[in-house]
């Protein structure tokens, strides 16, 4: 997975609400997807071009203290909005 | 919340009926003029720069604008959802058809009050259910989402019962929504005529009670006897269990103010549709952002859940006075609303509230 490109798919609206918080908004459905300050830099960083290794690296330069286990529970994330459809893994 | 979640707006100030109970008529948002639609386009592109994601879309009877096709084809062009609120009397096939294809519909909300024609144009003029009638079927048959909204007032309370059969049986909706007539534009002419009195509220209070076990789920409300019901058993039951409610005991009402704006006609953006006499600023001349975040009056509102229940005239020592959150301001001059006041609500009806929750 480290090697997959993350695409956000078109057309979904990232709202910030407080406490650093946003939702992923789709305004086809009405579906929103809570993001946490981590995912919020996270979708910011996808472009299809970045891998799953370059956005951890960013991540790691970006936030203090990263867990050991960042890797594993990016790429939970990053399935978890495949299969919501929010994005594509080129 | 940097930018207001959701936005209603006042697309036209014209409309094709007069109901005696609207609130908007006679007072501060019954407007000499509409903006142009480029003007409207322009604030919708705002509202997607602030990620505006819900936009309520009302009058009047938005159908009276001539250039509302155009108008909804550039709103679905951005992305958020939005509502149009209609009494239905304009819409035919051809209308239920347009609002089919347009992407981010929401939903329709259509007004209803009875499952007759007396019931329904008692208020809102004859010949009305039946328009209402055909435009709900024409809506119905494209399949689009459809809501309806009945006001309770004198001339229906009584046949609230085969309403809600009418509705969800034989119109065969999932839900519908109820308030009830408010003291405030057009309606405080007619209070006598159609504000439900002491004995009518109760009534209403019990057929509303039935109705829910009847039909678990599909009956909603934000505002009128079925949210005061829903609202005094919730305040009771926590008072007995001796919960203690996060925001419960404060100045908050709805709490409107801390995710959403309304627009009027003439583009003066107020807190909503009910204080419409309160202007923050202008479509045309203020960013949405500065006002949301800067505005003084808007402060001043948010700046009311400060305040303490008990610390209110009228209110200290009020049983429910930690879970009450004040009712809505729009139609007190007190600031607070007391039609939705179930200390008062008892004292003046003869009462108790083991009646009323038991």
């Amino acid at each position: 997975m480290l090697e997959l490109r993350p695409l956000p798919r078109a057309g979904l609206v990232l709202r910030r609400e407080h406490d650093d918080w946003a939702v992923l908004f789709d305004p086809d459905t009405g579906s929103g997807f809570g993001l946490d300050p981590v995912g919020i830099f996270l979708w910011e960083s996808m472009d299809g071009r970045r891998r799953v290794a370059d956005l951890l690296e960013a991540l790691r330069g970006h936030f203090a203290q990263v867990p050991s286990q960042v890797a594993d529970e990016v790429q939970g994330f990053l399935r978890e909005l495949q299969e919501r459809d929010l994005i594509q893994l080129l | 919340m940097s930018t207001p979640r959701a936005v209603d707006l006042v697309i036209t100030n014209q409309c094709n009926l007069r109901c005696h109970y609207c609130y908007h008529f006679e007072g501060a948002g019954d407007v000499a003029r509409d903006l142009p639609r480029s003007q409207w386009s322009r604030f919708f592109e705002e509202l997607e720069r602030h990620t505006v994601l819900e936009v309520g879309l009302t009058g009047g009877e938005p159908f009276c604008r001539p250039d509302l096709p155009e108008l909804l084809e550039d709103l679905s062009r951005h992305p958020l959802r939005f509502t149009l609120y209609t009494n239905a009397t304009l819409i035919g096939p051809s209308e239920a058809a347009f609002l089919a294809g347009l992407r981010r519909l929401r939903a329709v909300q259509v007004s209803l009050d009875a499952a007759h024609a007396t019931g329904h144009d008692a208020c809102r003029g004859a010949g009305s259910f039946e328009r209402a009638l055909r435009g709900i079927r024409a809506l119905k048959k494209q399949g689009l989402p459809l809501s309806l909204q009945v006001t309770l007032h004198r001339l229906n309370a009584a046949d609230l019962e085969k309403t809600a059969e009418f509705v969800l049986e034989e119109l065969g909706l999932a839900s519908f929504q109820l308030n009830s007539a408010y003291d405030m534009g057009t309606c405080s002419r007619h209070r006598q005529q159609v504000c439900l009195d002491l004995d009518e509220r109760r009534a209403a209070l019990t057929t509303l009670e039935a109705l829910q076990r009847r039909y678990p789920g599909r009956l909603r409300a934000s505002a009128g006897p079925l949210a005061q019901l829903r609202r005094w058993t919730a305040m009771e039951q926590a008072r007995r269990g001796g919960e203690s409610w996060s925001q419960g005991g404060r100045l908050s009402s709805c709490g409107g103010v801390f995710r959403k704006l309304a627009v009027r006609a003439d583009g003066a953006i107020v807190p909503c549709n009910q204080l419409s006499g309160r202007v923050l600023g202008w479509i045309q001349t203020d960013d949405l952002r500065q006002v949301w975040q800067q505005s003084p009056e808007l402060e001043r509102l948010r700046r009311r859940q400060e305040t303490r229940m008990q610390d209110l005239p009228g209110c200290s020592g009020c049983p429910w006075s930690d879970w009450c959150s004040g009712g809505c301001p729009a139609g007190s001059a007190e600031g607070f609303g007391t039609e939705d006041c179930l200390r008062a609500f008892l004292e003046q009806g003869g009462i108790s509230i083991e009646d009323l929750v038991p």
